[in-house]
């Protein structure tokens, strides 16, 4: 096994200081001198034409700098699609039109509860209230659909005038011959589930600053995909080159979970707009409310159909999807949902079909720490549930036909496969089955479940550049930003690994700044360890050269004899001839780069969650008292931190199954957008718990290493869910809360 | 926030007299807790030119026991009332009530009297102001209630006497309810189940203020339970809650005293399982057969038939904790 | 400290220990919170903002040593109060800006050592509002159990969820605090 010198011990985390003593900046608390506050109109419908608005009294409020409303948008800016580079679209999907469902529209109709109207820049917050208050809008209401299968029905009301049907894309695919799958099959069983929309709930809200510098546009705030998505379609959106959009980050985001993703530029705009009309900085920071409303996880129903031998061999699958993103469409994430489907059941007959039409609730449709794979899995597993019962199999049994190991082609998008690198599973469900004393014996109403997930990565570039500056220090330039996951720490490490220099010397930029740093994928989908630092090891071997090509006259040897470690340059056959990083006396640049490669092996660790819960019959609460994760993070960089994003997930996970829900009525109208009615876990909800890293061999990610983090959530929730399932012998949708969970009750007995 | 004045009052006649002169534009801040998100969230159609502060009113927080009982000032803050010696050990119903209060920060500064008169928490009522416009529900003057033919899984299952269903969200009015409460206003001295009403809430006037709560010393011999049902252990209102005050002698029950809250717009006493308790055993029978009478008629709505089965529940599991 | 000129009413307060008078209509408005305070006036920004209505923990400070939260307390309010925020808790009277004697970083109190060395953070939004619950039971129970320290903390979110680390740092942090 190779020795590290930094890497693979615990490290402490290099944003600790900063966090404990409350100087770590967040977006909240970023500012530009004379910078002005932005205030946001929300629609009191859920689809409305507005036939009129008359802003003259807010502007005429003291203090107040701009108002805009849709009439201020830049032409065109409802066709600028925001498809990212590699991301593959459905063959008939309508393009991906980035800014249009949520924010300001150009043609004056607003498509969901609580999308902006109109906005006002003012120097005081009490001034931009007052002129909000005084902007008299008339609309039109219009019939409204919430349901995206009723979406699809002849007669709904229609969203867009150039998407027939409501049809973003229709999605149909054959893997093997499903029919004669059926045939093979003794047994046959169907389930329909549906999922919910989670709110992010990041601890910061959503905010940006921007302003203009003559026809360059300056634009501060904590995405996580700045330079993929943020960047082009505001560069799009004023017709400028990229080079005249700076687009920088606070130091660090006040979580994301999937939620500062593809649409952060459709409030950004708003900033945009009212720092062009006002000539002045202006701060949009939504509130907790407006924020919740700003974007959730996306809403599915699945039919789910699959045919089974008596020996348990599933011989087929059959899937009906119904995605519902509100009145936004953006499918290139979605994209990861079809997939999935072909993935979270291995058979080798396959049909699946995913329809995803806009509604008028409110805007849903976001990614959310490992989307997909547990939406389709949710719906499945009762059926694999059934299947264990009726056949007496063993359900782990069961579950393992399912389980994808090293070198297994795995279907990854339509029509493409890659090679799983490596797998742990197998060594991860030995241990937890013990972990969690799998067939031992359980308390009164207690149950017990398992789930598993093996996860989507996306696949994006990055960049990186070293410099090695003249006192032997080094700086290390990404696009990264830390969004609470310890990608400084991480990445500060494999950079002093690679390059062979200590990790105190070196320095990693804080935060993206699309003007000075080099692009990068952005912080998602668990893509920052694998990626950029495979760019790291890239730009390390380059800086070792140049540094060795150097040191090798001064050293008088050949710049291959050279060895670098611990900031030290020697002579391998020589070690006493050797000199400090900083004697090398001229500073030097290196980059390297990341292009993901479909033809590569692909890292991806499968991650086993078992649980125990109890079960209170009597009033439907449902308690987990035990909770054991199993994470293939290949090589764990920094073990503890692994530790941490496992039992964070797992926390998302909880309430995931149990108590998060973003409701909306009937009138679309969202009614608990307030963390004291959105149930997040407390630290009295989150049980006895153990975690377990698996360190499976792999030759393709930077040391080894893959994702750890958002995939956690899935295996949680699907173990809860199934411990239910246990308990009841039906499926219960989640959340599953007692409402839910009497009702099923009553039904069973 | 929008802008208003405020004003530190030094004695109660003083606060109820700046609310007589203001007609209807002050009003009383206490903790804040309740006040302040309604004013933040802009959710009623008239704004307060003016609060009036109590916390500088000296005395008013006082919590003190006499021959015949326990008396809170209004302004005696939940946390002090849970963690105070006496209440936990004579009164523990209503230190446990008081300490089941949203959050431990809520609790150091939300008081007794502010809990009582908390406005409720219906979703349509609470709808925020910036995201959208504010509803003008049947309770803030307008012609319709919103959760009869939307979303009422949080409202009454007994009914809306004023045709709003917002159910009274007090942890702590239920347990001062079961144990025979009174308070005093600057106006008047009533028992606490005649305090609340329908709505708006309570019997105050517009210039009247609570100052006192006085709970009756708990009979020889009696045991009380106080549940509350929410779906995180922290944070959340009552789904639904009970109290139960039990005189238990010699096996059979002597007093029964049992209300629930969060089930309807005021605190609801369960007199039928109280009368079916007295003179019997308590025994799992008995418990179960209180429950079921309990909630016999109860009229749920749409959605919320699951807080008649987990009230049900609860009204067994606290006369069996306190028998 | 500047000229007052003006018979403004002032409010006076004690932010981790020093003393600030904020004249009223000027600095703090009756309407301002004491979020709002410490972070736009007084540019103490470690306090955070997550909701605005007491659901989330993220703005806690100590009031006379315990824990409120400062988006639903109004400034006015505070008269004569003595608030502590996060700044508070570090002692930076050891810093040198050389870091000849001393150190540039000050010394970390206890608990904030201890959410290091535990890994008891991710992103850091509720680890102010998280320390400073945690310290106000540290003084009112220096050897909590851990049902005490989640009772504590049970009105401070953490998104992220690393609550067990957290329920681990304040528990090494006690054990610090009494051998001290």
């Amino acid at each position: 096994m190779t020795k590290f010198h930094y890497i693979g011990k615990p490290i402490k985390r290099l944003d600790g200081f900063d966090k404990v003593t409350g100087t770590a900046k967040f977006m909240q608390d970023m500012e530009v001198p004379g910078m002005l506050t932005g205030k946001i109109l929300y629609s009191p419908h859920a689809h409305a034409r507005i036939k009129r608005i008359i802003t003259d009294k807010a502007e005429r409020v003291p203090g107040v700098a701009a108002v805009v409303t849709h009439n201020d948008l830049p032409p065109g800016i409802d066709e600028i699609s925001g498809l990212e580079p590699g991301m593959v679209l459905p063959p008939t999907a309508v393009p991906p039109y980035l800014f249009r469902g949520w924010g300001l529209q150009p043609d004056a109709i607003v498509r969901c509860m609580g999308s902006p109207v109109a906005a006002v820049a003012a120097n005081t917050e009490e001034a931009a209230t007052e002129a909000l208050g005084l902007i008299e809008v008339e609309y039109e209401p219009l019939p409204a659909v919430f349901d995206a299968e009723e979406a699809l029905k002849p007669g709904a009301p229609q969203l867009y005038p150039d998407v027939p049907g409501n049809i973003v894309f229709d999605w149909k695919q054959e893997m093997g011959n499903v029919e004669n799958g059926f045939k093979e099959a003794d047994l046959v069983f169907e389930e329909v589930g549906e999922t919910q929309p989670q709110s992010h709930l990041t601890p910061d809200t959503r905010g940006a600053i921007a302003w203009w510098e003559g026809e360059r546009l300056v634009i501060c705030t904590a995405t996580m995909s700045a330079y993929p998505s943020l960047l082009p379609a505001m560069a799009a959106a004023f017709k400028l080159p990229e080079s005249k959009v700076k687009i920088y980050g606070p130091p660090y985001m006040g979580g994301s979970y999937g939620g500062r993703a593809f649409n952060e530029a459709c409030f950004v705009l708003v900033a945009v707009l009212l720092a062009r009309k006002a000539g002045r900085p202006v701060r949009v920071k939504l509130t907790r409310e407006e924020d919740m409303l700003a974007l959730t996880r996306c809403s599915t129903r699945l039919h789910a159909k699959i045919g089974v031998k008596r020996d348990g061999t599933i011989t087929a699958v059959e899937y009906r999807a119904f995605l519902n993103p509100g009145p936004w469409f953006y499918p290139p994430w979605v994209n990861r949902y079809f997939t999935h489907l072909f993935k979270v059941i291995k058979c080798d007959n396959i049909k699946a079909r995913a329809t995803l039409a806009p509604t008028n609730i409110p805007f849903s449709g976001g990614p959310f720490r490992g989307f997909a794979y547990m939406e389709a899995f949710l719906v499945a597993q009762p059926i694999l549930k059934r299947i264990s019962q009726q056949l007496g199999i063993d359900y782990l049994k069961l579950l393992q036909q399912s389980f994808w190991r090293t070198g297994d082609k795995v279907p990854n998008g339509p029509g493409r496969y890659s090679v799983l690198s490596s797998s742990g599973i197998d060594e991860a469900i030995e241990k937890g089955r013990q972990l969690i004393d799998w067939d031992g014996p359980t308390g009164p109403d207690e149950y017990i479940g398992a789930g598993y997930c093996l996860p989507g990565s996306a696949q994006f570039p990055s960049n990186v550049i070293l410099r090695l500056n003249r006192d032997g220090s080094i700086q290390l330039e990404t696009g990264v930003i830390e969004i609470g996951a310890g990608q400084y720490t991480t990445l500060t490490y494999m950079a002093a690994e690679a390059i062979g220099a200590p990790p105190e010397v070196i320095n990693m930029t804080r935060s993206f700044d699309t003007e000075t740093q080099p692009w990068d994928g952005g912080q998602r989908s668990e893509r920052t360890t694998y990626s950029t630092g495979l760019a790291i090891v890239e730009a390390a071997k380059e800086l070792r050269q140049k540094i060795f090509n150097v040191a090798s006259k001064k050293l008088g040897a050949k710049a291959d004899e050279l060895e670098l470690e611990e900031g030290v340059v020697f002579v391998k056959a020589d070690p006493a001839k050797k000199m400090p990083l900083s004697a090398v006396g001229l500073p030097i640049v290196a980059t390297g780069a990341f292009v993901p490669d479909p033809e590569r092996p692909w890292a991806s660790g499968p991650v086993v969650s078992f649980v125990r819960v109890t079960v209170d019959k009597e009033t439907g609460q449902v308690t987990p008292t035990k909770l054991v994760i199993l994470n293939d993070v290949g090589r764990a960089i920094n073990p503890p931190v692994v530790h941490t994003q496992n039992m964070g997930t797992l926390s998302a996970g909880i309430g995931y199954a149990l108590t998060e829900e973003v409701i909306w009525d009937s009138d679309g109208r969202v009614l608990n957008a307030n963390p004291q009615f959105y149930h997040t876990p407390t630290i009295l909800d989150v049980p006895d718990f153990h975690s377990e890293i698996i360190e499976p061999v792999d030759q393709i990610g930077p040391f080894g290493a893959k994702g750890a983090g958002e995939k956690v959530l899935t295996p949680t929730a699907l173990a809860i869910s199934a411990a239910v399932y246990n308990a009841l012998k039906t499926n219960v949708n989640t959340p599953i809360t007692p409402d839910k969970l009497l009702k099923a009750l009553r039904k069973t007995e | 926030m929008k802008p208003f004045q405020h004003v530190n009052a030094s004695t109660t006649d003083e606060a109820a007299s700046l609310l007589h002169k203001s007609r209807g534009k002050a009003k009383l801040i206490a903790g804040g807790t309740d006040l302040l998100g309604i004013l933040t969230d802009d959710i009623l159609p008239a704004y307060p030119r003016t609060l009036v502060n109590l916390k500088t009113i000296p005395g008013l927080d006082s919590i003190k026991e006499d021959s015949k009982g326990l008396r809170i000032g209004a302004l005696a803050k939940l946390s002090d009332i849970a963690g105070h010696p006496v209440i936990k050990d004579r009164y523990p119903m209503i230190a446990r009530a008081a300490g089941s209060v949203a959050m431990p920060q809520v609790r150091n500064m939300g008081t007794i009297g502010g809990n009582l008169c908390q406005d409720n928490r219906c979703w349509y009522y609470r709808y925020p102001n910036h995201l959208g416009g504010r509803l003008i529900c049947l309770r803030k003057g307008g012609t319709i209630c919103y959760t009869l033919t939307r979303d009422n899984r949080l409202d009454s299952i007994f009914g809306g006497p004023e045709g709003c269903f917002a159910v009274c969200p007090s942890d702590i009015a239920t347990s001062l309810v079961a144990m025979g409460a009174t308070v005093t206003t600057t106006r008047r001295a009533v028992a606490l189940q005649d305090f609340f009403t329908p709505s708006p809430g309570t019997i105050l006037d517009a210039d009247e203020i609570l100052t006192e709560i006085q709970v009756p010393r708990p009979r020889e011999g009696s045991r009380s339970a106080y549940l509350k049902f929410r779906l995180r252990k922290s944070i959340d209102f009552a789904m639904v809650n009970v109290a139960c005050v039990l005189t238990v002698e010699g096996g059979l029950c002597r007093e029964a005293s049992i209300v629930l809250g969060a089930v309807a717009p005021t605190p609801w006493r369960a007199k039928g399982a109280e009368d079916v308790l007295r003179g019997r055993l308590v025994d799992d029978a008995a418990a179960e057969e209180a429950g079921q009478i309990a909630l016999a008629n109860a009229t749920p709505l749409t959605m919320n038939k699951y807080k008649v089965a987990i009230a049900r529940v609860l009204v067994k599991r606290a006369i069996l904790a306190s028998a | 400290m500047k000229q007052r000129t003006s018979r403004r009413p002032t409010v006076n307060l004690v932010i981790n220990g020093n003393p600030q008078v904020l004249e009223v209509g000027v600095e703090v408005q009756p309407w301002h919170t004491l979020n709002y305070t410490l972070r736009e006036v007084l540019s103490l920004k470690g306090t955070k903002v997550g909701c605005s209505h007491g659901g989330c923990g993220s703005c806690t400070v100590l009031r006379e040593g315990k824990p409120i939260l400062s988006c639903t307390t109004l400034t006015i309010e505070c008269n004569g109060a003595s608030i502590m925020t996060i700044e508070g808790l570090r002692d930076t009277s050891v810093m040198t800006a050389g870091g000849m004697r001393g150190t540039t970083t000050g010394n970390l109190h206890p608990l904030q050592q201890a959410f290091i060395d535990n890994y008891a953070f991710e992103c850091g939004m509720c680890t102010s509002g998280m320390i400073l619950s945690a310290e106000a039971l540290l003084n009112s129970n220096p050897d909590p159990t851990e049902d005490d320290i989640k009772e504590a903390l049970s009105g401070n979110l953490c998104r992220c969820g690393v609550y067990p680390n957290i329920v681990k740092a304040v528990h090494e942090a006690a054990k610090v605090k009494k051998n001290d």
